[in-house]
């Protein structure tokens, strides 16, 4: 499925998501408004994303759409900012300081010269961890910590850090 | 027991862990098969948090703790004795067989001297004295609380009185039960465990793995949103608190099933985020505890 597809059916899902919600509303047997309500400020907030991301001149990919034809009760339409090559961007210390989870801007963090996304990553609330905050390198932090654990390939790469500008 | 059946069967498990064992421990006693034991519930540096806590349990209560399940010989805020009186009553169990509770750290600057807990024939006595020479001679030395168990709250930045756990200033294993405060089943349970069949199985930093072996995000009743992606913005938002800085992922500890004060709620139930305090490092690795706009 290539990226133009995935967005398609991303909004496709969205929107139907949206229609959906908006009819339960209307409807005066919904017994759970509150949720129906958390769930369409969530589709929506997920378009403002997008909208803000693409300001910021971003590339995206979508990931875990759902299949057209599968019945899904919560979609789970994500979109992660992604450097416009995937994970072949470079980053100087300044630009991985800007994605430190705030603003529309995901989180980033550096280990031994690669950037990985945790912006939904769950030992990442508020994009910090034990102290550590998203947008810096962490290598020394993670060798005292994690020295030998198999975790770093659960994240996403999004690109290498280069320290020498 | 004071709890509302739950359809999952782990759930139903886990809240019976405690009237199990110490309904275990009723009828083994009654029986003769095992004996009440010496308690020590000895304060450090810390708030009494933790015994206030205990106070606060049920089923079983405190009540029971002190009368069917162990002599309790002191505590330094339920003492009746006091000043000399008080402190010869806590030394009065060297050479017998005795469990050492204690919370609170143990304040290490000048060799202790910012912790008091009183005076024995005109000698001042720190927590750091106390605790060793009542550490070394205990059949098992449980910390309760996060004080005790890592430093806590007394050991955060800047830490002007160098304090540090239990452990730290003893050469021997010490159970750890970190929460701020400790739930008041962590103790009992643990205690009943000693009293029954000894040390209770303990994960790699001495937690019993019967409280500690899931995280708060294992077992949490908004981790559908999570999965879903769908988060809070703000305090008072019934989803998934992750984004504005919960720290249930990284916290092992079972309060999404047991629940506080009786077992009635907890603080996700009514809409703060977990910050982590049974966690160590609480609370300077747990900070911040909200954060707002965050992506």
């Amino acid at each position: 499925m290539n990226d133009i597809n995935s967005l398609g059916y991303f909004f496709e899902y969205l929107i139907k998501d949206i229609k959906n919600d908006m009819d339960k509303l209307y409807s005066s047997t919904c017994k759970n408004k509150g949720q129906v309500m958390d769930h369409l400020k969530d589709r929506i907030t997920m378009l403002e994303n997008f909208v803000k991301s693409i300001n910021n001149n971003y590339y995206f990919q979508v990931q875990a759409i759902p299949q057209p034809n599968k019945v899904a009760i919560f979609p789970q339409g994500k979109v992660v900012a992604r450097n416009n090559n995937n994970n072949n961007k470079t980053f100087t210390v300044d630009e991985l300081a800007e994605f430190n989870g705030r603003n529309g801007n995901p989180a980033y963090v550096a280990v031994n010269g690669v950037v990985y996304d945790v912006t939904n990553n769950p030992t990442w609330a508020a994009a910090t961890h034990f102290s550590l905050s998203a947008g810096n390198d962490l290598t020394s932090e993670f060798a005292a910590c994690h020295a030998g654990e198999p975790i770093l390939n659960k994240l996403a790469v999004v690109g290498n850090l280069n320290k020498v500008v | 027991m004071i709890y509302s059946e739950n359809k999952c069967p782990e759930y139903n498990n886990r809240m019976k862990t405690i009237s199990t064992l110490v309904n275990r421990v009723k009828s083994e006693a009654a029986i003769g098969t095992i004996k009440k034991r010496n308690l020590v519930w000895l304060e450090t540096n810390g708030c009494s948090g933790n015994i206030i806590s205990l106070l606060d349990g049920a089923d079983p209560d405190f009540q029971f703790l002190i009368t069917q399940m162990t002599y309790f010989i002191y505590n330094n805020s339920l003492s009746t004795a006091q000043g000399n009186q008080a402190i010869k009553q806590l030394f009065s169990v060297l050479g017998q067989d005795y469990i050492l509770a204690v919370e609170g750290a143990i304040s290490t600057k000048d060799n202790g001297a910012y912790n008091i807990i009183g005076r024995l024939n005109g000698k001042l006595i720190t927590g750091l004295d106390a605790v060793k020479t009542l550490g070394e001679g205990a059949a098992y030395v449980i910390a309760v609380g996060a004080c005790a168990s890592h430093g806590g709250v007394s050991a955060a930045r800047p830490n002007p009185t160098e304090c540090v756990s239990v452990e730290s200033v003893l050469n021997r294993k010490v159970i750890n039960l970190p929460g701020c405060p400790c739930h008041p089943d962590w103790f009992t349970g643990t205690l009943a465990h000693i009293l029954l069949y000894g040390e209770p199985p303990l994960d790699s930093r001495n937690r019993p793995l019967m409280f500690y072996n899931i995280t708060i995000h294992d077992r949490c009743e908004r981790r559908s949103y999570f999965d879903q992606g769908i988060f809070a913005e703000k305090l008072g938002d019934k989803t998934c608190m992750f984004k504005i800085g919960c720290r249930g992922p990284i916290t092992r500890i079972d309060c999404p099933v047991r629940q506080w004060n009786e077992r009635v709620s907890w603080p996700v139930e009514n809409d703060s985020p977990c910050i982590g305090c049974a966690q160590f490092g609480f609370p300077d690795a747990m900070e911040p505890f909200i954060s707002y706009g965050i992506t």
